[in-house]
């Protein structure tokens, strides 16, 4: 069975995460992806390491073998004419083109989308910025720190009443505007059957960001006040909160409609005297008197470990769930269940274990084929596929468009 | 101009946020989406009235932004004659989307199997909590405790030792919700290639293991967890967050830090850190850092929030100031970009939405009208696309079936 993108070819020239993870998944999903890097390192992810952001070294940077398995990797140095040249013979037969450089820098490559679009009209050009294609803002460099965690609100509205924000995770907000884009490609492309048209389509890093706490925002565009932070230590429904096991982990009670759970709730902890006591025997009353509820029950949490809480609330059907760190979900029976984690050889480490494309398609399933490739290890290989010769890869190397 | 997925049915049975919110985006790339919901109860999130104490009196504006631009339609699957109008529904639809537990389906006749009896052409999407596979198979799962906490966001933010931070409502399952619209869009490009449709297998907790997955890497690949982000003592200080002179905060995200480090140095006016040999590299920074990150908080607070983003805009430095939610609905980036979409509703005049996270240059997204009332169009819907008489739908209400 092939995948669903079986056929698509995409020439990517971008770096960091977003857009590499976007086409990630296009490739798990079937597509040929050709990532175009320079020849001076690459992608900068391929440099994570000493980045400041792992406290250990290895010799494989791991998000960057996460965002580019299944890829080939081309070297060019886009500066040079050669370089767009070959580009623009690789689009020629691509179906999508996908990017997040800045816009001065296409424009000095010679791959905006008013350039590639006018010889290719069934492109689908994909773009990302951090802040929109219009505005004052539009050129403005955006990481997903900065431009969807810390711009959309999501930063300023997370962590405690009076707290510093919340940092957010690296890649975190690249990785949920990586399917937005998977999305807005996949769309053009069925479009494009139809119409026989392709068109471009651009994502903003900030844009995505709003989608993500729409409910928020949504809020503050009807009722016209900002939303509070809450603070997990007074909550009207204290069955729709987290509390710390004896042995130091955390569990999520998640009983958003209280009622119907109460009495099963007291009987799991021991507490039947509470079900029918009167500040917390109705939702009202728990909503009343969350900050008291909130105490009693971080003092009943406190006192087994969380696997033995886990037990007594299964059992009388309650809905919680487990608190994880990313080193739990490796050995989460349910993730290998369901293949939410895949392996791949790796030619320098052998078998590594990556993420798998988080969708399962009945009949035509994702597959990851193989790992991140070397810097440039598909340059001579790509380039002979696009009718150049040996000799014009001897010429692109003396003039450096090539490593 | 016509949306992206013109002329394609998508059925929905979904409830709460995150399949009603990929239907949105389906819809508002021009798909027509039918949500069938049961007459008394409805969608369950049309009764949510608050939200951490925010409300709003007659519009259900968190309902309004994951049901805009649909059909609503009223129909009781416990009778026969329910069940069966869906069948007629399924036969003249593309598109089936549900986050209906695996179990529910079975029981409504409805599994993959059935369904693809009744039109092999069908695409149908099922999202889960913790996947369709496992002991936890048919755990209900929302995103607070599938996403959020079990797929290790939730640890991994906040200060080490400090309770970790709740989401805020929805973030995950409006993350899920992009997933969701790329998975049925390839396969919809799929079945262009393949005549046939195929059902797809999603849920909330591999969404998450997706996101983090800078995180999973080196917890899959060495075993090793990365710390928590601690402010005072972050390893590249000039990715962090500080607090500026009026209690604002901002985001610095200069992850290559030596490739802005004499331009940051000049910008704050400490010209002597640049070659001060505590700091002068990024290894020295991050050998020093709770050091230099005290510096910095010092010189943070001689300057208020606008005039750090005038200096720092000055020198070509990425940063982004943390908003609040109130300030992403004013921004005026969010507005030029048409982040926000506006559409006629009969309660509140004009009703502000948040667009569809992606804009395409020849096939826009369109928001034509706002979520319907429960059943606003089961009779519209039961006569067009089911093919039913008027005799029908008296027999339907006289049954119960339909209100």
């Amino acid at each position: 069975m092939t995948g669903a993108m079986a056929g698509i070819k995409v020439v990517e020239l971008a770096h960091w995460v977003a857009m590499p993870a976007a086409m990630a998944i296009m490739a798990d999903w079937g597509a040929e992806v050709v990532k175009i890097e320079n020849p001076q390192g690459g992608d900068p992810v391929r440099g994570f390491m000493g980045m400041g952001i792992y406290p250990f070294d290895l010799s494989l940077s791991p998000p960057f073998e996460m965002d580019n398995r299944n890829k080939r990797s081309v070297v060019l140095d886009m500066r040079r004419p050669e370089a767009q040249e070959a580009v623009h013979r690789l689009v020629a037969e691509a179906d999508v083109f996908a990017t997040n450089l800045e816009p001065d820098t296409l424009s000095r490559f010679g791959v905006e989308y008013e350039a590639l679009v006018a010889k290719h009209p069934r492109l689908i050009y994909a773009s990302l910025s951090g802040y929109g294609d219009d505005g004052e803002e539009w050129e403005r460099p955006g990481f997903d720190y900065s431009a969807h965690w810390a711009r959309s609100g999501i930063m300023g509205v997370l962590g405690e009443p009076d707290g510093p924000p919340v940092s957010p995770r690296p890649g975190f907000g690249d990785h949920s505007t990586s399917l937005a884009i998977v999305s807005a490609v996949s769309a053009a492309l069925f479009n494009r059957e139809r119409t026989g048209k392709g068109q471009r389509v651009s994502t903003a890093l900030l844009h995505t960001a709003m989608w993500q706490l729409g409910i928020d925002i949504q809020a503050c565009l009807l009722a016209g006040q900002d939303v509070p932070r809450t603070t997990r230590t007074a909550v009207g429904n204290p069955l729709l909160n987290y509390y710390r096991a004896g042995d130091g982990r955390w569990l999520f009670l998640v009983m958003p409609q209280s009622a119907p759970y109460w009495s099963g709730f007291c009987k799991a902890i021991g507490r039947k005297d509470l079900e029918k006591d009167p500040s917390f025997g109705t939702t009202g009353g728990r909503w009343r008197n969350g900050a008291a509820l909130v105490a009693i029950l971080e003092e009943v949490f406190a006192r087994r470990p969380r696997a033995e809480w886990g037990r007594l609330l299964d059992e009388h059907g309650c809905i919680w769930g487990l608190v994880q760190t990313p080193g739990d979900i490796d050995t989460d029976p349910q993730v290998w269940a369901n293949g939410f984690l895949t392996t791949a050889d790796h030619p320098a480490q052998g078998e590594i274990k990556l993420i798998a494309s988080p969708v399962r398609f009945s009949t035509t399933p994702a597959s990851v084929r193989s790992t991140a490739p070397q810097l440039g290890e598909h340059t001579e290989e790509v380039l002979l596929e696009h009718g150049y010769t040996w000799e014009d890869l001897t010429r692109f190397k003396d003039a450096g468009a090539i490593l | 101009m016509s949306g992206a997925l013109d002329g394609l049915r998508v059925l929905e049975l979904g409830h709460w946020v995150a399949v009603p919110s990929a239907c949105a985006i389906l819809g508002d790339w021009g798909a027509e989406v039918v949500k069938v919901e049961d007459p008394v109860m409805g969608d369950p999130m049309r009764g949510l009235r608050s939200v951490d104490g925010v409300s709003v009196g007659e519009v259900n504006y968190w309902f309004e932004q994951v049901n805009r631009n649909k059909k609503g339609v009223a129909l009781d699957l416990r009778y026969d004659s329910g069940k069966n109008v869906l069948r007629h529904l399924i036969q003249k639809s593309d598109v089936l989307v549900s986050n209906f537990k695996v179990a529910a389906l079975e029981r409504l006749g409805l599994p993959y199997d059935t369904v693809a009896r009744l039109n092999p052409q069908i695409v149908y999407a099922v999202l889960t909590g913790f996947g369709r596979e496992g002991q936890e198979r048919d755990k209900p799962g929302y995103d607070y405790s599938a996403f959020w906490a079990r797929g290790g966001a939730m640890s991994k933010m906040g200060e080490p030792d400090s309770a970790p931070p709740p989401q805020r409502p929805g973030m995950g399952d409006n993350v899920t919700s992009m997933l969701i619209a790329g998975a049925i869009s390839a396969a919809l490009v799929a079945r262009g290639r393949t005549g046939v449709g195929q059902a797809l297998d999603l849920s909330l907790f591999n969404t998450a293991v997706w996101m983090l997955g800078m995180d999973m890497m080196p917890a899959l690949s060495a075993g090793i967890e990365i710390p928590n982000t601690e402010r005072g003592k972050t390893r590249n200080p000039l990715w962090n967050t500080y607090r500026t002179g009026d209690g604002l905060w901002v985001q610095l995200v200069m992850i290559q830090s030596d490739r802005f480090w004499p331009a940051f140095c000049e910008a704050i006016g400490r010209p002597d850190l640049e070659q001060d040999p505590r700091f002068n590299n990024s290894l020295c920074r991050e050998e020093n850092c709770a050091e230099l990150v005290s510096i910095l908080e010092g010189v943070m607070t001689s300057r208020d929030c606008a005039s750090w983003e005038e200096v720092f805009t000055r020198y070509q430095l990425i940063f982004g100031r943390v908003q609040t939610v109130i300030d992403v609905v004013t921004d005026p980036q969010a507005t030029a970009n048409s982040f926000f979409t506006q559409v006629p509703h009969p309660l509140c005049g004009e009703l502000r939405l948040v667009a569809s996270p992606v804009k395409f240059s020849g096939t826009p997204a369109e928001v034509s009208a706002p979520a319907p009332e429960l059943g606003q169009h089961t009779e519209e819907v039961l006569l067009e696309v089911a093919g039913m008489t008027w005799d029908d739908l008296v027999r339907l209400k006289e049954e119960g079936a339909i209100p």
